[in-house]
């Protein structure tokens, strides 16, 4: 027996999705209305009126207000370019230079000096999706050994754009989580918009072994050759910082529900957030502060993100996430920061 | 210590993401089907394989692909297309210890048979969530470890452009999606998967046997079939049922298993270890106690895709059946040092065998006659560029 099946058409879909997400973030606000971030008064006061100005009005908004939240990389204070020489990385002062600089991120919300979650819906472009963005920094294309050194990149993105609806309310923090969420993550690429769609924005971003996306492509050359202890004839020479779901059955393009042991999506809070002033900072140099990019102990070569990968305790602790390699629970979050200048 | 098998058993759920991507309607058969627009031209005791739902099966899709799947033009170098590591000659694999992709790049693992993978549970050597060829295919076209057909964000444009714009493909896409006014890489990834799972093999002297042909199977590869399936060799556990793989999906099973086993081929730190990166399942789940797991591999047309194991690391078939005999590889020089026979994750079936040289040659007298030569030639299989 033949059973027909009237699917959502795209546009539908994505309207869906954002009805759905904005019900979870209702729900996620209730839940940590008790929890305060910090933020300095002052900090607050000049946000309110950058938002302000930002609306061309002097009374407050009860409408969502457009909203741009600039991103930047640097590793200590070298800004992430290809090329560029990056230096004391780790802990055994290891230099490199860039293969790759891409991160997924969603869901993100401005929170209140009470604890209150603002949603902030990102705009449809070329970068974003289903409130989802590729964050991309490398000014280069390329890739395997030439990764970074091709032709310039025309969907270089340092910056993320959306509404949100502040009102009344003073912004003390930024609140994103790191990756593509489990709604999209194991769609089929082929068929996915931008920036997820694959060949496209998620080329190389396309995590094959485990039927969804690299999180972060946060990799780098190493000066001399990474070495393995026990193992002489073992060598690498790229450092790569692959954070993504692991562990994952099931496959949705067949009607199976996907389901990961490992969701592995670091949850960043951020605090004085000044709405139109801030910016959001990876620092490389802080990601890989308490690792040593000399030698790998196994698994590929940094951390991939698999159970069994040693590096990626380190690494994990530095956005905030609990590993099978960690000895102790992972604190907070250091490799993302807020830059008011 | 206790040895470990791992099976997992996948529930299908109904209602999911699966249906809301792709065409705005798209008709599906439940799983007590036995209809399909595509002729599968079954012997009788095969059910129907899984169509995906937003796939299914079409002779113009598998035309449509079948192009693609002899194109060169399909790579970023222009030098790979499917068919240089898939070869119809040899089944669809290849004879490469390893195969190399289109910038140089070994792969870590050996060329697989294509044959019939429309009804293989898992499409891989060890990846228990790669479950269609659609995701499979994404992989050697667009995967970057190690670069394949090596097709990246800078050259996709002007590769689909290349297609696109050719004539002939015009034609074959105007079939395969006449209602699309634009093709794009879902409909050539959808292709190759329909050209792909239309790969059928079951016309060997072994299927002449099953259909009631006395005489289609010598008197050795009689005796050989004993052995396969009697309780000293048990080669049949893992190579089981019509497609000679325990990892099999028909319309017609509820409960489908993915089952990897470990075979006792490393053990390279005296506990368990596999050489990296073929580390099996467990390099994708993180289990311990899925190291060195991989998916049993049909045995249909396998005298013709040596060498053999998912690293190419046994080359002939009678070394394979040795191997077994004595319950795992024992490697005592070389880098990979260590008894495999002694590998604690090993399958329980790996136990070990007396066996003798004759039982050898008649195990692959009837290995021999699981090969389809008429696969091997079929123009409806074949370079349509030739």
């Amino acid at each position: 027996m033949n059973t027909t099946i009237t699917a959502n058409k795209p546009a539908t879909f994505s309207l869906k999705l954002i009805t759905i997400s904005t019900a979870a973030l209702v729900l996620s606000a209730c839940g940590s209305s008790s929890s305060d971030s910090g933020s300095s008064p002052s900090s607050s006061a000049a946000s309110v009126s950058a938002v302000s100005s930002s609306a061309s009005s002097s009374s407050v908004s009860n409408e969502p207000i457009a909203i741009t939240i600039p991103f930047e990389a640097f590793s200590g204070n070298t800004e992430i370019l290809c090329g560029a020489a990056l230096e004391g990385l780790g802990t055994v002062s290891t230099k490199a230079t860039l293969a790759d600089f891409r991160f997924y991120v969603h869901h993100l919300r401005l929170v209140t000096s009470t604890g209150v979650e603002l949603p902030i819906t990102l705009d449809e472009t070329s970068v974003q999706t289903g409130n989802i963005a590729l964050l991309d920094f490398r000014d280069k294309l390329g890739t395997g050994a030439t990764s970074c050194q091709g032709e310039a990149n025309p969907t270089i993105n340092k910056q993320i754009v959306g509404k949100v609806l502040i009102g009344n309310n003073t912004i003390s923090s930024i609140r994103f989580v790191l990756g593509v969420p489990a709604t999209h993550n194991h769609a089929n690429q082929t068929a996915a918009k931008e920036p997820l769609k694959t060949p496209g924005l998620s080329s190389g971003m396309h995590w094959g072994w485990n039927v969804g996306y690299k999180f972060t492509g946060l990799d780098v050359f190493t000066d001399v050759a990474i070495t393995r202890p026990g193992d002489a004839a073992w060598t690498n020479n790229r450092w790569n910082i692959h954070l993504g779901s692991t562990g994952c059955t099931g496959d949705a393009t067949i009607n199976e529900t996907v389901t990961c042991t490992a969701q592995n999506r670091a949850e960043i809070t951020l605090s004085d957030f000044i709405v139109g002033t801030s910016t959001v900072k990876l620092d490389y140099a802080k990601l890989v502060a308490n690792s040593n990019m000399g030698q790998d102990a196994g698994g590929p070569a940094g951390c991939m993100s698999g159970g069994t990968d040693p590096e990626c305790g380190e690494i994990f602790a530095s956005v905030g996430l609990s590993h099978p390699a960690q000895t102790a629970a992972p604190s907070t979050q250091t490799a993302f920061s807020i830059v008011n200048k | 210590m206790k040895l470990i098998s791992v099976f997992f058993s996948l529930t299908f759920l109904l209602a999911s993401l699966g249906g809301c991507y792709g065409e705005s309607k798209t008709t599906t058969n439940d799983t007590a089907a036995t209809t399909s627009e595509f002729n599968w031209n079954l012997p009788p005791q095969m059910a129907l394989p899984v169509e995906p739902a937003d796939n299914p099966m079409t002779e113009a899709k598998f035309q449509l692909g079948r192009h693609l799947f002899y194109d060169k033009r399909l790579s970023g170098g222009g030098a790979i297309s499917c068919a240089s590591c898939h070869q119809q000659n040899k089944a669809f694999a290849d004879n490469n210890v390893r195969p190399r992709g289109g910038a140089g790049d070994f792969h870590p693992r050996n060329s697989q048979s294509l044959v019939n993978s429309a009804w293989f549970a898992t499409v891989t050597w060890a990846n228990p969530s790669l479950m269609t060829l659609e995701q499979q295919i994404m992989l050697p076209l667009f995967g970057t470890d190690p670069i394949e057909h090596g097709i990246n964000e800078t050259n996709h444009p002007a590769i689909l452009q290349s297609i696109l714009r050719d004539d002939r493909y015009q034609t074959l896409i105007a079939q395969a999606y006449p209602n699309l006014q634009q093709a794009d890489w879902k409909q050539l990834v959808d292709s190759l998967a329909s050209f792909v799972r239309g790969i059928i093999s079951f016309r060997s002297a072994f299927d002449s046997h099953l259909a009631g042909n006395s005489s289609a199977l010598s008197e050795s590869a009689k005796r050989g079939m004993q052995l396969f399936n009697n309780e000293r060799l048990e080669c049949f556990h893992c190579h089981d049922g019509h497609l000679f793989t325990n990892s099999v999906r028909d319309r017609a099973m509820r409960v489908v298993e993915t089952p990897f086993h470990n075979t006792g081929l490393y053990n390279i730190d005296g506990a368990g270890a596999y050489p990296e990166p073929n580390t099996g399942a467990h390099g994708v789940t993180g289990r311990a106690a899925e190291m060195g797991a991989f998916r049993a591999p049909s045995l249909r047309n396998v005298a013709v895709t040596a060498p053999y194991m998912h690293d190419g690391s046994i080359a002939t078939l009678a070394e394979v059946i040795r191997t077994y005999a004595a319950g795992g590889r024992n490697i005592t020089s070389g880098e990979h040092i260590g008894d495999g026979r002694l590998n604690p994750f090993k399958d329980s079936f790996i136990a070990g065998f007396s066996i003798t040289e004759e039982e050898i040659a008649d195990v692959i007298a009837f290995l021999n006659s699981l090969t389809d030569d008429q696969l091997l030639i079929d123009a409806r299989y074949g370079n349509p560029f030739e």
